[in-house]
């Protein structure tokens, strides 16, 4: 697009001109020309504006009245002035306004010194205040959550966060109640807030009327450090600030990475960092001797597995080793296991349970950026799993997409979140037309099935030209560089000699463990029983452990430097913002000291390590710190896309014409969220049937039911449904996925 | 319902004698077939021609003129009409009576606007508090559905017109355009920022036309006369009749058709009866509560929005009160202001706090207990809200206050010195603020 195909205006603000865009506000354009106007309501990412706080009037010559900068668009030959007699008078004239209800109890409110109120009424309120009378007063703080706090007195209302709950996560659970200056944030019927993103509102207040509980009273803003790095904790690879003081993260809050996260995070991402100071973390290394497992100092552990590993190698061959990671780890980690198991003679690396290894390089060619979601026309999400439950805030961007018109089709059974914002389902046949009807398409597959599946689907849709592609969401956070780094053997294949007895040694890395994450857990516990070494390496216990011959306690991705890459390939920098517990020594080092043992230089300094981690893998090549930075670029073009990917054989239907179990794991699911107390009122106990399903079998709609299923038994209120595909019955389950028959009682 | 019987001047709106709510009486009285004359082939140009002739001008509150606001309205397939019947402003029950007595006037208006204009259905956004009127409206919508004027095909082109009844939910704020769409759309009734303005995207984001029950009800009669014949009947920016609704202070209280170039004295004095017992004439609010309060001299005043506007005030929503001169300016300024604070949606900071705090420091002024300085700080902070707000509401608090305490301001300078309210004795609104109990004169069982 030229320069001239943008209409563009020519306008004056403070005696400073400057062209800006057609439709431009005048706030933004003010910014533009280094001028500030002071706001509270306006805030882009909620939306269009509302002019409801009025902070941002303005003059403009030729206007009788004041005009709110954030509803007026810059205009052609505009003369605007902000610090005016006239607009200083309405800027003080608000500023007034809104104080005179809210408590100057700044010095023991949460927000004070990180306050746009404070700030702003320092800069442009009246030194005084005329108002005498008392001020309005409520309940306070209540808790409209486990984990956000309502100061009503404080509370300006400005309706940032009933515009992000109603129309940004679409939860449609703060409201707005009462009315004039009796106004109350509330939630229905006193009910919590539950949602994938509710934290958020408590970085969109500008007053200190959200405060998260976990933070309430734990430090002034100039006695913390927020020291910058990505949440690892899904594949989405959030930017995060993590506050710290006294050695410990106090919160997280979000650090706006346009093109990953636009500054949202899910409370998962927010809230889970409470697992670092759980009870039951592996605090020191361990080695099983004739007592049973005893504490072993980082050289025993290094010693220990070089030794088993050269054994089992030379003894039984490198069919004997395989490497079983989570995608927890970190490239660099995930780099030493690889050259470890090398140098001892090779063995097999496993990075993803189910569908086989998925062939990233496949889907390289038809491959989607997040950011791409943005100017999408149509958008298919293909996969049991809920998009929000596979990477939360990628459902947000999903949402900004239909409502500025994408159409989102669903290829799955439907009756999760994003039904209500979706034009219907599709069936899988039919999704590479689709695609290839419209203009931008993105297809986004949230699970390893769907994934596999995507890369024909992408060819046969035409997409390797772009625009559009594919978004393929990966299970584990970091999987997508552990491939790149040669984890890329089938599990099923690691599980075939467990059970012939050629496997010999397993490691086992991350807490996602495969006896509960992986199909067939109990085959994968008969194989490891007969392992004659199992090292496991995780924060905490796991199924795993308990066969575990060396346990290597982890460091979690808050507490060790290196790098990740998220499901796009984007490779970011981790952050050592806190210590890790003084007997838990960084896996770099233990793995540097096993590597000398095996006569293997290896880098115990993450940014050496990187050096090899970027010589290892064209994901990675060319990239140094520096490039990364604070902000990661997402770096390399699509390759050329070869012959057709071959489209995985279809899993015939076990349905039967029965009802048909699909249990998934939620987003507040795994180790972290386990530990994390104040995320337990998110976990929702929903089994969702369709509606005639559920009218045939005489289950009232919040009726106790009972699903039995290949996994187990499952318990749970029954939600009914419209949008889920008859037959289908959907749950939270934390296991391995479950698909297939199951019986449904409603218990009277 | 005789006391609603309106008091006819001009026989134009209101071009008949007694009851029409039935439809069989109307169309005896030459109703409907202006709506023939539209499905007949009226086109949209002419329409607009027609009603940018007659001079009308939207009887709303802005006075906007007809013709123009329907010469703005988008294209697009689906369009709506919407008739603002929301009518809550305090001194206004015009729509109240044109709705319960000539129903059919108002459902023939909609009718000619949907034919000409092709619009895919009209929405009455009506006052929740109106039960009867909504039920009125209903029976007559299932009469001119019975007679295949709604919801049957009209005219050549098979264009079915649909007419849907909307009930509010009790908010002042509603009768504002932008939020009585948004509550229509099914959201909290607030206003929001123009643009974008419903001409483009009003209701369910298409464009849309919103007017006055009385703006729409007028539209036969035009017709029927003519639009020059109508226009005469007014002055030259105003022209026709309009209905006024006289409270208050006078022997006759009521609705009242008169010509725009009628004056205010004709009104209150000859056709309202004037102030009753022997009282003087005090003020006059002459467009509803949030107009600007006049004294007498408002009898000399023609009725017509240029001629009021050019004595500083509005013609508003023609609800005009009468005040006789028992009654204490500070109550009257208090009540206002208590009714728009009450009334306030809170969305926007001015409004929301600037009008409790007007309230809260009128209360202090009428119950004696306030400093002299806080009579300027009442003007002060109607400055600080008048202009600065989002919608109009936050203005229709601050313009009347200031005019009552800019035009009487001796009475409120009474209050402070005296201590207490001088004319809580005679003035008809004290019930409503009983004196606070220490400044009653102690009467003791020694004393008695």
């Amino acid at each position: 697009m030229s320069a001239t195909d943008v209409a563009t205006v020519t306008l004056e603000i403070d005696g400073r001109e400057l062209t800006v865009p057609k439709g431009t506000p005048l706030v933004l354009a003010a910014a533009q020309a280094g001028v500030e106007i002071p706001i509270f309501c306006y805030e882009p990412r909620l939306g269009p504006a509302i002019g409801a706080c009025r902070m941002c009037l303005v003059e403009i010559e030729g206007m009788p009245k004041l005009q709110a900068a954030c509803t007026m668009a810059a205009g052609d030959g505009m003369k605007v002035h902000t610090r005016s007699a006239g607009a200083a008078e309405g800027q003080e004239a608000v500023l007034e306004f809104i104080l005179l209800n809210h408590p100057l109890d700044c010095p023991v409110c949460d927000k004070g010194g990180e306050c746009p109120l404070q700030d702003l009424t320092y800069r442009y309120g009246p030194g005084n205040t005329r108002f005498h009378l008392n001020k309005r007063t409520y309940e306070k703080p209540l808790a409209i959550s486990p984990l956000i706090a309502l100061d009503r007195e404080r509370c300006i209302l400005c309706y940032r966060c009933t515009r992000f709950s109603q129309d940004v996560a679409q939860d449609e659970q703060l409201i707005a109640r009462e009315r004039g200056a009796n106004s109350v944030i509330a939630t229905f019927e006193e009910q919590p807030y539950r949602g994938r993103f509710s934290g958020n509102v408590i970085e969109l207040c500008p007053v200190g009327a959200l405060t998260s509980t976990e933070y309430r009273f734990k430090a002034r803003p100039w006695e913390i450090n927020n020291i910058p790095s990505v949440c690892a904790l899904c594949p989405t690879g959030c930017n995060t600030w993590a506050t710290v003081r006294e050695g410990g993260v106090q919160r997280m809050l979000s650090r706006n990475h346009p093109e990953v996260d636009e500054g949202w995070l899910c409370d998962k991402g927010r809230f889970a960092h409470a697992h670092l100071r759980a009870g039951d973390r592996y605090v020191q290394g361990l080695v099983r001797g004739p007592r049973g497992l005893e504490p072993a100092p980082a050289e025993q552990l290094a010693e220990t597995i070089a030794r088993r590993l050269r054994h089992h190698a030379t003894l039984h061959g490198p069919e004997s080793i395989a490497v079983v990671a989570s995608g927890e780890q970190s490239n660099e980690e995930a780099h030493a296991w690889a050259e470890l198991v090398r140098a001892a003679g090779g063995g097999a690396l496993v990075s993803s349970g189910r569908a086989g290894a998925i062939d990233w390089d496949a889907i390289a060619p038809y491959a989607a950026r997040i950011a791409d979601i943005d100017g999408a026309d149509l958008i298919v999400v293909a996969g049991e799993r809920d998009l929000g439950d596979a990477a939360g805030v990628v459902e947000l961007r999903v949402r900004q997409a239909v409502r500025g018109g994408a159409r989102l089709l669903l290829a799955g059974s439907g009756g999760g979140d994003l039904d209500h914002v979706a034009g219907g389902r599709i069936a899988p046949g039919e999704i590479a037309d689709a695609l290839r009807a419209a203009e931008q398409p993105i297809l986004i597959a949230t699970e390893p099935e769907a994934v596999a599946a995507s890369a024909a689907t992408a060819h046969a849709a035409g997409l390797a030209a772009g625009p559009g592609g594919v978004i393929a969401l990966p299970e584990g956070p970091n999987e997508r560089g552990l491939h790149a780094l040669g984890y890329r053997d089938d599990a099923a294949t690691v599980l075939s000699r467990g059970e012939d007895g050629t496997l010999q040694m397993l490691v086992v890395l991350g807490d996602a463990d495969p006896l509960t994450r992986f199909p067939a857990g109990e085959r994968w516990e008969a194989a490891l029983q007969r392992c004659e070494s199992v090292v496991a390496s995780s924060l905490f216990p796991t199924p795993t452990a308990l066969w575990a011959h060396v346990i290597l306690p982890a460091t979690s991705a808050l507490e060790k430097d290196g790098t990740v890459t998220n499901l796009e390939g984007r490779t970011q920098r981790l952050r050592p913002v806190v210590q890790a517990p003084a007997g838990v020594a960084p896996e770099l080092a233990v793995l540097t000291a096993a590597g000398r043992h095996l006569g293997l230089e290896l880098e115990a300094s993450p940014s050496r390590a990187f050096l090899r981690v970027a010589k290892a893998a064209p994901l990675f090549s060319g990239l140094t710190w520096e490039a990364i930075g604070r902000l990661a670029p997402l770096t390399g073009a699509r390759p050329q896309a070869g012959k057709a990917p071959a489209a995985p054989k279809a899993t015939p239907d076990a349905n039967g014409g029965g009802l048909r179990a699909i249990g998934r794991r939620p987003l507040f699911s795994g180790a972290a969220v386990a530990r994390t107390e104040r995320l337990a009122f998110q976990r929702s106990d929903e089994i969702v049937l369709a509606r005639d399903d559920a009218l045939r079998l005489g289950i009232a709609a919040g009726a106790a039911v009972t699903v039995r299923h290949a996994g187990g038994t499952t318990t749970g209120a029954a939600r009914l449904s419209r949008t889920l595909a008859p037959g289908a019955v959907r749950f939270a389950w934390d296991g391995a996925p479950v698909d297939g028959p199951c019986s449904v009682a409603g218990s009277a | 319902m005789p006391e609603w019987t309106p008091r006819i001047e001009a026989n134009v709106l209101l071009d008949f004698d007694g009851e029409l709510r039935d439809i069989d009486a109307y169309e005896a009285y030459g109703g409907y077939a202006q709506l023939h004359r539209a499905q007949a082939g009226m086109d949209a140009e002419s329409l607009i021609a027609e009603l940018g002739g007659s001079g009308l001008r939207g009887r709303g509150g802005a006075g906007f003129p007809t013709g123009r606001k329907a010469s703005f309205l988008a294209p697009g397939s689906e369009r709506y009409l919407v008739v603002n019947a929301d009518e809550s402003e305090p001194g206004s029950c015009k729509d109240r009576e044109l709705l319960l007595r000539t129903p059919h006037a108002l459902l023939e208006g909609i009718l000619i606007v949907m034919n000409v204009l092709k619009l895919t259905r009209a929405y009455i956004y009506i006052r929740g508090e109106y039960l009867t009127e909504s039920e009125v409206l209903e029976a007559a919508i299932a009469e001119a559905r019975a007679r295949d004027y709604v919801g049957a095909p009209s005219g050549p082109d098979g264009y079915v017109p649909e007419i849907t009844v909307h009930r509010g939910a009790g908010a002042y704020i509603c009768g504002e355009e932008t939020a009585l769409l948004s509550s229509l759309n099914g959201f909290r009734g607030q206003p929001s920022a123009k643009p974008p303005f419903p001409a483009v995207s009003g209701a369910f984001e298409r464009p849309t036309l919103l007017n006055n029950v009385e703006t729409i009800a007028t539209i036969p009669a035009i017709m029927r006369r003519g639009a020059e014949e109508y226009k005469a009947l007014g002055t030259e920016q105003s022209g026709g009749t309009h209905v006024m609704s006289v409270s208050g202070h006078v022997l006759r209280p009521g609705n009242y058709e008169l010509a725009m170039s009628e004056t205010m004295g004709h009104l209150i004095v000859e056709l309202a009866g004037g102030v009753p017992d022997g009282r003087g004439l005090k003020a006059v609010i002459p467009g509803g509560a949030s107009s600007p309060i006049l004294g007498p001299e408002a009898l000399d005043l023609l009725c017509a929005p240029e001629a009021l506007a050019a004595a500083g005030t509005m013609a508003g929503s023609a609800g005009v009160m009468v005040i006789d001169d028992a009654t204490c300016i500070v109550q009257l300024a208090l009540r206002t202001a208590e009714f728009y604070t009450y009334e306030s949606c809170g969305k926007c900071t001015p409004c929301r706090e600037g009008t409790r705090w007007i309230t809260d420091t009128l209360r202090r002024i009428e119950d004696g207990i306030a400093a002299h300085a806080e009579i300027d700080l009442v003007l002060e902070i109607c400055d600080n809200v008048e202009g600065k707000c989002l919608c109009p509401l936050g203005d229709a608090c601050a313009m009347p206050v200031r005019s009552m305490i800019k035009r009487f301001r001796a009475e409120f300078e009474a209050h402070v010195d005296l201590g207490s309210c001088p004319l809580h004795d005679s003035s008809s609104l004290s019930s409503l603020y009983p004196q606070p109990r220490s400044l009653l004169p102690l009467v003791t069982a020694s004393s008695a």
